[in-house]
C-alpha cells in the first residue's frame, strides 16, 4: 500500500502486519497531527515543489548542526520525524527483501521493520555520508546503509547469546557506549566508562571465559584501585571529568559493570519507534516550542544549486559512459552483470567463460580502478576547473561511488527500458494479472535480452554444480539475480512498465 | 543466522576472511615472548592479522606487505600498543584489529598517529570474530582523516574515526596511493629524553602491570621512549619474562637439591633505595648483623686503629697527584691512602670523585671508589652498591657476594663483584670462583676469579652497557649460586 500524498508521505506512519508469504506489508496509513500540519503550512509556503525538493530540504534540516540548541533543536527533530515518515516505505521495501533473502533470520518481519524505522528516526547516522550534490534521491539512498545497518544489528543480535557479560563489556566499542548514553539519557556515562576501562585492564587480559561473573571480592577491590589511581591521574590534567567524580567501592564497581551490561544488550533490543512513542518522548516539549517558520523554506540558492548539480552529473556521465564504451565487449558484460544485475562473482565464470572467482576479481578491481582514475583526474578539466586540485581518499571514495552507481543506473536504465518495451502485448489490462506471473514474464525477458545482447548463454552452464551459497545452483542463483533485478524496477517505478498503456499498475510493494 | 558466505556476499566492499584454529595457533606460538596476558593477546592478535592479510595483498594486489620496522622489533611495539605496520611499497598502512561485536568506530592509538616515524599513510580497519572465526577489512582512513576530524579520547589516548566517516572500500586507496600520495599531516616533534629520564621511566614502566604501561606517563614522555628502538627494545627485554627465568642451583648437598628462583636484580634500583629482600645496602647490612661475624675487610673500625692520620701537608700532595699526575699507578696509591684521612674531607672528597670520572683506568677508579665509601658512605657518585649474604649455601661457608656500579663518562657503567667471607671466617675457602656470565649464561672470557690460600676477597670489575643483562656465578666444588642483574 502506498502513500498517496504529499502531505501523507512526510507525515503518516504504517501499520506493519505479516502477509501470507511471511513478508511484512503495511495495512493502512496514520497521520501524525503534528506532522501534517507542519507539512501543510510548508507546502502553503512554497506551492508547486515537489517531493524531491522536500526530502532535500527537509534532510539538510535534520542534519543541521546546532549552533544554538534552544533555537535549532526543534527544527532538527521536526525535520527528522518528517524524514523518518518519509522513509517508512523504504524501510518495508529493505525488511521485505531482507525477508526474503534471508529465511532463517529468527526475527519477525513486523520485528526487522521495527529495526528499520529505529534506524530511520536516526538520519544523521543513516545520511551521515549522503552528498546533496550527486541528486540521488534519499529513498533510493537509504536502502543499502538501512540493509547494512539492519544486517549488522540482526548479526550482533545472533551473536549477544554468546557474550557473557565480561565479554560483551569488553568488546563493545566506545563509540556505541556513548551512543547509548546518549540516547537512553545516561548522565553519569563517564563513571560507565572509567569503570569498563579499569575491568578491562584488570580481567580481560587473558580472554573472557574464565572470569568469574559477578566478578569475585578480589578483582572488585583491585578494579576499585585502579579506578582510583585513574581518577587522580586525570584530575591532575586541566579540563578533565575526573575532578567531578568519586572513588568507588568494589562493590559498586560491580553494581556498575552490571548495569552497564543491561544497557549494552538493551541497546541491540528492538525499539519500537512507532508514531506514538515519537510524539510521546522528551521530544514532545520541542514541538510545543516550535516555531514553525524556522522549518520553512529560506532565500537559498535552490536553483543556482541546481544547475552546478545537473553541470556536474552531466560531466560525470559523460566521461563515465565514454571510458565505459571503451572497454572490451566481454569486460562490459561482466561489469553490467555485477554491478547492475546484481550477479554475484562467483557466478561469473561459468556465464562469461572466466577461469575462476579470483580472476573476476581481479579484472573487476582492475577495470574499476582505471574508471576511476579516469574520472578524477578527467573532471575537472570537464568542468573547466583551472586550479590544480589536490585530491584527497575521501574524494578519490565518492569518485568510486559514483562509479558503482552510475554502472548501476546504466546498466538497469539499459535493461529496464528493454523490459518496459517486452511487455506492451503481453499485460493488456494489468489489473487483473497476478503480480507473480508477470514477474515471472519479465525475469524470462530479461534473460532472452541478456543472452542476446552479450552473446552468451545463462543456462548453458555447469547446472548441477551446487554453489555454496543457501544451497542453491549457479542457475538458481542466476534466476534468482534476474527477479531481484525485476522486482527493483517495479518497486522503484511501479507504473513504468504501464505508462504507455495509460495504466495503473499497484505493485503492492 | 547469517553465515559467513552470506556476510560475504552482502558486505561485498569488505575484505573477508576466515581463520582457521591452526591460524590461531601459528599466531599464538609466535609471540611467547610477551611479558603478561595482555601482551601475549595483543601480540597475538596482531600477529594472525598479519599473516592473513599479508599473503591477501600480495595474492589481490601483486604487491608484497613487509612487516613495519621488522619482523623482530614488531613483538617490541605489541608489547604496549595495538596495531601492525605493513610496508606496501612505499606505502606505510598501519593494520588496527578489534574483537569489538560492533564496526562503529575505527579507534587507533596515539602511538600510530603522533609519533612522527610511525605515521602511516593510510589505517585499515579490521574486525576480528573469535566465535565465528572470521575477520573482515571493513574499511580504511588517512592520517590527515583521524588527526584532523578523528575524535581525540585523551582518556584511552586514540583517535577514532566513526563508521560513516571510513571509507569502507579498500580498492579505494589502491588509486589513492597514487593520486593523492600525502594524506598524512605534520606533527609535532617529540622531546628528546635525557639519559636520566630514560632510566626513571624504565624502571617505573618496567614494572610488571597487567595491562600495557602506556597510559601511566605523560604521552610525550611515553612517545619519546617508545619511538626509539633501543630504549623500546631495553624496556621490552626489562618486561620479558626471559630476563627473569630461573636458572636451578645445583648441590651434592640436600641444602642445594632446590631449583631457585631469583629475581632479576637492577642495579641501578638500589639509588632509588627500590631493592627489597635479601639485597641490602652496605648501611642496612653492617646494621643487621653482628659486628663480630663481619670479616676484617668489613670493620671500619679496625681501619680507623690500624691507619694513622695523614698530615696535612701529606692530604695536599696527595690530591695534588690526583689532579695533576701522569702516572696512573701514582694516582691510584694516593687514592687509596686518601682513605684514611680525617680532616679536609671536603678536598679530599672531590679529588676522589674528580679521579673516579677522569681516569681511564679501572684499578684506578674502583680504588678512588672504596677511598670514597670509606671517608663519605652516601656520596652519590659511588652510590650505587649492595650487598647480599649467600648464607651457608657453599658447603657451609658463609660468604656475600658486593656489587657496586659508577657511572663513566662515555655512558657506560663500571661494575665491580666482590664475593667476601663472612660470620668472623677471615679468609675464603679456597677453590672459590666467581664468574660471569652473558645473558645467555655462557662464561664471559677473563671475567672468573678463584679463591687461594689467605685470600680474605676476590673480586672481577668490568665495564658494560646500561640495561645489560649478566649473571653471577658464585660456586664451591659441585655447589652453585647464581645471581642475576641489569645494570
Amino acid at each position: 500500500m502506498l502513500k498517496r500524498s504529499l502531505i501523507e508521505k512526510y507525515s503518516a506512519f504504517g501499520q506493519v502486519k505479516q502477509d501470507s508469504n511471511g513478508l511484512p506489508i503495511i495495512t493502512e496509513w496514520e497521520q501524525l497531527p503534528r506532522l501534517r500540519r507542519s507539512m501543510e503550512r510548508m507546502t502553503e509556503s512554497q506551492p508547486g515543489v515537489g517531493q524531491d525538493y522536500w526530502d532535500l530540504f527537509l534532510l539538510k534540516k535534520a542534519l543541521e548542526q546546532p549552533t544554538n540548541q534552544s533555537t535549532n533543536r526543534p527544527t532538527e527533530i521536526l525535520s527528522s520525524a518528517h524524514i523518518m515518515a518519509r522513509l517508512e516505505e523504504s524501510c518495508l521495501f529493505v525488511v521485505r527483501k531482507i525477508c526474503q533473502d534471508f529465511v532463517y533470520l529468527k526475527i519477525s518481519p513486523e520485528e526487522c521493520f521495527y529495526l528499520a524505522r529505529a534506524e530511520a528516526a536516526n538520519p544523521r547516522k543513516l545520511f551521515k555520508s549522503f552528498d546533496f550534490h550527486r541528486g540521488c534521491k534519499i529513498t533510493t539512498y537509504v536502502k543499502r546503509p538501512l540493509r547494512n545497518f539492519l544486517l549488522e544489528k540482526v548479526r550482533i543480535g545472533h551473536s549477544l547469546i554468546k557474550y557473557r557479560p565480561p565479554g560483551l563489556l569488553k568488546n563493545i566499542s566506545l563509540t556505541h557506549l556513548k551512543d547509548i548514553f546518549k540516547t537512553t539519557g545516561v548522565k553519569n556515562g563517564f563513571t560507565y566508562i572509567l569503570a569498563r576501562e579499569c575491568f578491562v585492564e584488570i580481567c580481560c587480559s587473558d580472554g573472557v571465559q574464565q572470569i568469574p561473573w559477578p566478578l569475585d571480592n578480589r578483582q572488585l577491590e583491585t578494579i576499585a584501585q585502579r579506578y582510583q589511581s585513574r581518577l587522580e591521574a586525570i584530575a591532575k590534567s586541566d579540563n578533565s571529568p575526573g575532578k567531578e567524580y568519586l572513588p568507588l567501592t568494589g562493590k559498586q564497581i560491580q553494581e556498575v559493570l552490571t548495569e552497564l551490561n543491561q544497557l549494552i544488550r538493551d541497546s541491540f533490543k528492538i525499539r519500537h519507534i512507532s508514531r506514538d512513542n515519537h510524539s510521546r518522548d522528551n521530544n514532545s516539549e520541542c514541538y510545543s516550542q516550535l516555531n514553525y517558520e524556522q522549518i520553512l523554506p529560506d532565500d537559498d540558492n535552490y536553483d543556482e544549486e541546481k544547475q552546478i548539480i545537473q553541470r556536474e552529473r552531466q560531466a560525470v556521465e559523460s566521461i563515465l559512459s565514454d571510458a565505459f564504451s571503451k572497454l572490451s565487449q566481454p569486460i562490459q558484460n561482466m561489469m553490467i552483470l555485477v554491478h547492475g544485475l546484481g550477479f554475484g562473482q562467483g557466478e561469473i565464470p561459468t556465464v562469461l567463460g572466466f577461469r575462476n572467482q579470483s580472476e573476476v576479481s581481479k579484472e573487476l578491481k582492475k577495470q574499476r580502478q582505471q574508471l576511476l582514475k579516469t574520472l578524477v583526474t578527467a573532471l575537472p578539466q570537464q568542468l573547466e576547473i583551472d586550479e590544480p586540485i589536490q585530491l584527497t581518499s575521501e574524494q578519490v571514495s565518492q569518485g568510486q561511488k559514483e562509479i558503482k552507481e552510475w554502472l548501476k543506473k546504466y546498466s538497469q536504465k539499459l535493461y529496464s527500458s528493454i523490459l518496459a518495451d517486452r511487455p506492451l502485448n503481453f499485460i493488456k489490462n494489468a489489473r487483473q494479472q497476478k503480480h507473480n506471473q508477470v514477474k515471472s514474464f519479465l525475469v524470462k525477458c530479461l534473460r532472452s535480452e541478456i543472452e542476446i545482447n552479450m552473446d552468451i548463454s545463462l543456462l548453458d552452464v555447469t547446472l548441477t554444480k551446487p554453489s555454496i551459497k543457501k544451497g542453491l545452483t549457479v542457475n538458481e542463483l542466476i534466476e534468482q539475480r534476474l527477479t531481484d533485478f525485476v522486482e527493483t524496477c517495479l518497486s522503484e517505478n511501479p507504473t513504468f512498465f504501464f505508462n504507455k498503456q495509460e495504466e495503473t499498475y499497484n505493485a503492492h510493494f | 543466522m547469517l553465515i559467513f558466505e552470506e556476510l560475504r556476499e552482502e558486505f561485498s566492499d569488505q575484505v573477508w576472511l576466515q581463520i582457521s584454529a591452526n591460524d590461531w595457533q601459528t599466531a599464538s606460538l609466535s609471540v611467547q615472548n610477551a611479558s603478561n596476558q595482555f601482551a601475549k593477546y595483543n601480540a597475538g592478535l596482531n600477529r594472525l592479522v598479519a599473516n592473513k592479510l599479508m599473503p591477501w595483498f600480495q595474492e589481490e594486489y601483486d604487491v608484497e606487505a613487509k612487516l613495519w620496522p621488522s619482523a623482530e622489533e614488531l613483538p617490541t611495539i605489541w608489547e604496549f600498543v595495538n596495531g601492525t605496520a605493513l610496508m606496501l611499497d612505499n606505502t606505510r598502512v598501519a593494520i588496527v584489529p578489534s574483537e569489538n561485536i560492533d564496526i562503529e568506530e575505527l579507534r587507533v592509538p596515539q602511538e600510530w598517529i603522533d609519533i612522527p616515524d610511525w605515521v602511516a599513510n593510510y589505517y585499515i580497519a579490521v574486525q576480528v570474530n573469535r566465535e565465528d572465526n572470521w575477520l573482515r577489512v571493513w574499511g580504511y582512513a588517512t592520517h590527515e582523516q583521524l588527526k584532523t576530524n578523528g575524535d581525540y579520547d585523551p582518556f584511552t589516548q586514540t583517535y577514532a574515526l566513526e563508521r560513516a566517516d571510513v571509507i569502507e572500500d579498500l580498492e579505494v586507496m589502491w588509486v589513492a596511493r597514487s593520486l593523492c600520495p600525502n594524506e598524512t599531516v605534520k606533527v609535532h616533534p617529540l622531546p628528546s629524553l635525557l639519559s636520566h629520564q630514560v632510566k626513571s621511566l624504565l624502571s617505573q614502566l618496567s614494572q610488571p602491570f597487567p595491562y600495557s604501561p602506556r597510559l601511566e606517563v605523560e604521552f610525550s614522555q611515553w612517545a619519546a621512549l617508545l619511538s626509539d628502538s633501543s630504549t623500546r627494545k631495553q624496556l621490552y627485554e626489562l618486561r620479558s619474562p626471559h630476563s627473569k627465568v630461573a636458572e636451578v642451583a645445583t648441590s651434592i648437598t640436600a641444602a642445594f637439591e632446590k631449583s631457585l628462583k631469583k629475581l632479576l636484580v637492577r642495579l641501578s634500583d638500589l639509588k632509588e633505595k627500590v631493592v627489597t629482600g635479601e639485597w641490602q645496602t652496605i648501611d642496612q647490612f653492617i646494621a643487621s648483623v653482628n659486628q663480630a661475624e663481619l670479616a676484617w675487610q668489613f670493620r671500619q673500625s679496625d681501619r680507623d686503629v690500624i691507619s694513622p692520620s695523614l698530615r696535612p701537608e701529606t692530604i695536599h700532595d696527595l690530591i695534588d697527584q690526583i689532579y695533576h699526575s701522569t702516572n696512573e699507578h701514582q694516582r691510584k696509591q694516593a687514592a687509596e691512602r686518601l682513605a684514611d684521612v680525617r680532616d679536609q674531607k671536603e678536598e679530599v672528597i672531590e679529588a676522589l670523585v674528580y679521579l673516579i670520572r677522569d681516569t681511564d683506568n679501572e684499578e684506578t677508579r674502583w680504588t678512588a671508589a672504596e677511598s670514597l665509601w670509606a671517608i663519605d658512605p652516601g656520596n652519590p657518585v659511588a652510590d650505587i652498591r649492595m650487598i647480599k649474604d649467600l648464607g651457608m649455601l657453599l658447603l657451609n661457608y658463609p660468604v656475600a657476594l658486593m656489587a657496586a656500579m659508577l657511572e663513566k663518562a662515555n655512558q657506560k657503567i663500571a661494575v665491580l663483584l666482590r664475593v667476601y667471607p663472612l660470620r668472623n671466617q677471615r679468609y675464603l675457602p679456597s677453590g672459590l670462583q666467581l664468574n660471569v656470565l652473558d645473558e645467555k649464561g655462557n662464561q664471559v672470557p677473563q671475567l672468573e676469579a678463584e679463591a687461594r690460600e689467605q685470600d680474605d676477597y676476590i673480586q672481577l670489575k668490568f665495564t658494560g652497557d646500561r640495561l645489560e643483562q649478566f649473571s653471577v656465578r658464585v660456586a664451591l666444588g659441585e655447589a652453585e649460586i647464581i645471581e642475576y642483574f641489569v645494570i
